[in-house]
């Protein structure tokens, strides 16, 4: 069985539909990147996979558990899946190191020395071992990032969701961010990512997926997506995207 | 000394303070304490009734007993808040000092623990409008990214939205600790023996109510202005107070 399902999931807001019958496998080891124009409903998929967002009908299991089923424990089910967001949401009243401490201590009950040497451990991995004790708003973009991704991987989850993480960047500091992905990706982490940035998608993806009104209009490899999709949707959008990569 | 003539504006001041400030000094710290206990005990209790008046209602996984009682709490949180903010004090004043005291419950109610209660429940109204707003103001991120570690709402709430909403709030509690200092004037009212009272008293002994008031005047301003100082200093601190140069 994959490590999560999606089932026939649909969601609106306000009777507009965002999210229309969706159904998706991810396995274990996966990287599998959600690509669509803006309004496409690929966020509002990413954030019902860790119920951030309540799908109003469909199931989705994430290791046997039926989350949508109201006596499945989410916050259990939360620890063992970490987000990544836009706009990197650290907790602006504590530092670096507290940040990646909070869950460690908070939900896993782990000892102050414990979670420490945890959070020094992932700060490390993603280069920012030495602002430990720095504030988020003292850091730039990239690097509030890198500290939200360490946050995420101290509660050694199964999956790790990342919505539009570098979207939020100066062009400059985009790349220090996917270099940390592309790293866990290498590692073996199973990995759900939306994102806008279509050379990053081609190189690191095992499948992309393809959004548009809601639906899912093609699933395969990056070959497939980006070079031999009959799909007129699919092309009519990489076309797109080809045309405004600038030539030198 | 002798009671100066009624021409001798400078001196009677002086003459009054000299022979009343025994009793004004009582009056200015009475006024101190109730403003202290007023706006402590008015953030405490407001911190609660704020928590009481935002709660989340899991319309999916709260069974319907808790659903209820959620809103029931929430519904008479902000009825209450109403009520206190649109009646004056010196109205809730008379009523709860002269209610209580008729009902004959507590043998220890007497106008200075009535006023310290009542300016604490009128606080506690205001605070929490001042909570809901420092509540408001933290990014809708920071909870979502709570929740996606596992922490639960209420961990989430006490851990990292409700420190964040209080540093927001400083600003505005400051504010009410100085509004404190001179409402309570107003609880001379059910004879609690404020600076407004003890300034009173030594007005109708002596018929120079002029001069007694701008001894008034003069203490209300130099404490309301040290308060103002002072909670902008705490401001600084804590970086709350930002600097808008155009």
């Amino acid at each position: 069985m994959s490590l999560l399902s999606v089932q026939n999931v649909s969601k609106s807001y306000d009777d507009t539909p965002i999210l229309k019958n969706v159904s998706l496998d991810i396995n274990k080891g996966e990287v599998i990147t959600i690509i669509g124009q803006s309004g496409s409903g690929k966020t509002t998929l990413l954030r019902c996979l860790n119920l951030l967002a309540e799908p109003d009908s469909g199931h989705i299991y994430f290791l046997y558990d039926d989350l949508t089923d109201s006596t499945t424990d989410i916050n259990k089910m939360r620890q063992q899946m970490g987000m990544v967001f836009q706009s990197f949401n650290l907790f602006s009243n504590l530092s670096v190191i507290e940040n990646c401490m909070l869950a460690l201590t908070e939900v896993l009950k782990m000892d102050k020395k414990q979670a420490e040497e945890r959070a020094v451990k992932y700060l490390t991995k993603v280069g920012m071992q030495n602002f430990i004790h720095k504030s988020p708003h003292t850091l730039s973009g990239g690097q509030q990032q890198r500290v939200a991704i360490a946050r995420a991987l101290c509660m050694e989850p199964q999956l790790m969701l990342f919505d539009e993480p570098t979207s939020a960047l100066d062009p400059l500091l985009v790349d220090e961010v996917l270099n940390v992905i592309k790293d866990l990706a290498k590692e073996g982490m199973t990995m759900v990512i939306v994102t806008h940035e279509m050379s990053f998608a081609y190189e690191i993806s095992n499948r992309i997926i393809l959004m548009d009104e809601g639906e899912i209009v093609e699933e395969g490899s990056p070959e497939q997506i980006f070079k031999t999709s009959q799909n007129p949707k699919t092309r009519n959008f990489i076309g797109n995207f080809l045309k405004k990569q600038i030539k030198l | 000394m002798e009671l100066p003539d009624q021409s001798e504006f400078f001196k009677t001041i002086i003459y009054l303070f000299v022979t009343y400030y025994k009793i004004i000094l009582y009056g200015l710290g009475v006024t101190i304490l109730l403003s202290v206990v007023g706006t402590v005990g008015g953030f405490v209790l407001a911190l609660g009734l704020t928590q009481q008046r935002v709660i989340h209602i899991d319309k999916k996984r709260d069974t319907k007993f808790v659903r209820i009682f959620k809103q029931v709490f929430k519904t008479l949180g902000d009825w209450y808040v109403t009520l206190l903010r649109g009646t004056p004090m010196i109205v809730q004043a008379m009523i709860i000092y002269y209610g209580i005291a008729t009902l004959d419950i507590f043998p220890w109610w007497s106008p200075l623990p009535a006023g310290l209660i009542i300016v604490t429940l009128n606080t506690t109204a205001y605070i929490s409008e001042v909570l809901r707003g420092g509540l408001q103001a933290v990014p809708i991120g920071q909870m979502e990214a709570s929740r996606s570690l596992g922490l639960t709402y209420n961990k989430a709430m006490r851990k990292v939205v409700w420190p964040q909403a209080i540093k927001n709030s400083l600003p505005g509690i400051g504010n009410e600790f100085v509004v404190n200092l001179k409402d309570t004037a107003v609880l001379s009212v059910i004879s609690v023996t404020d600076l407004f009272y003890a300034v009173t008293q030594s007005a109708s002994a002596t018929y120079r109510t002029i001069e007694a008031f701008v001894i008034a005047a003069i203490i209300y301003l130099i404490i309301t202005y040290i308060s103002s100082k002072f909670v902008n200093y705490l401001q600084k601190r804590v970086g709350t107070a930002k600097v808008v140069k155009v």
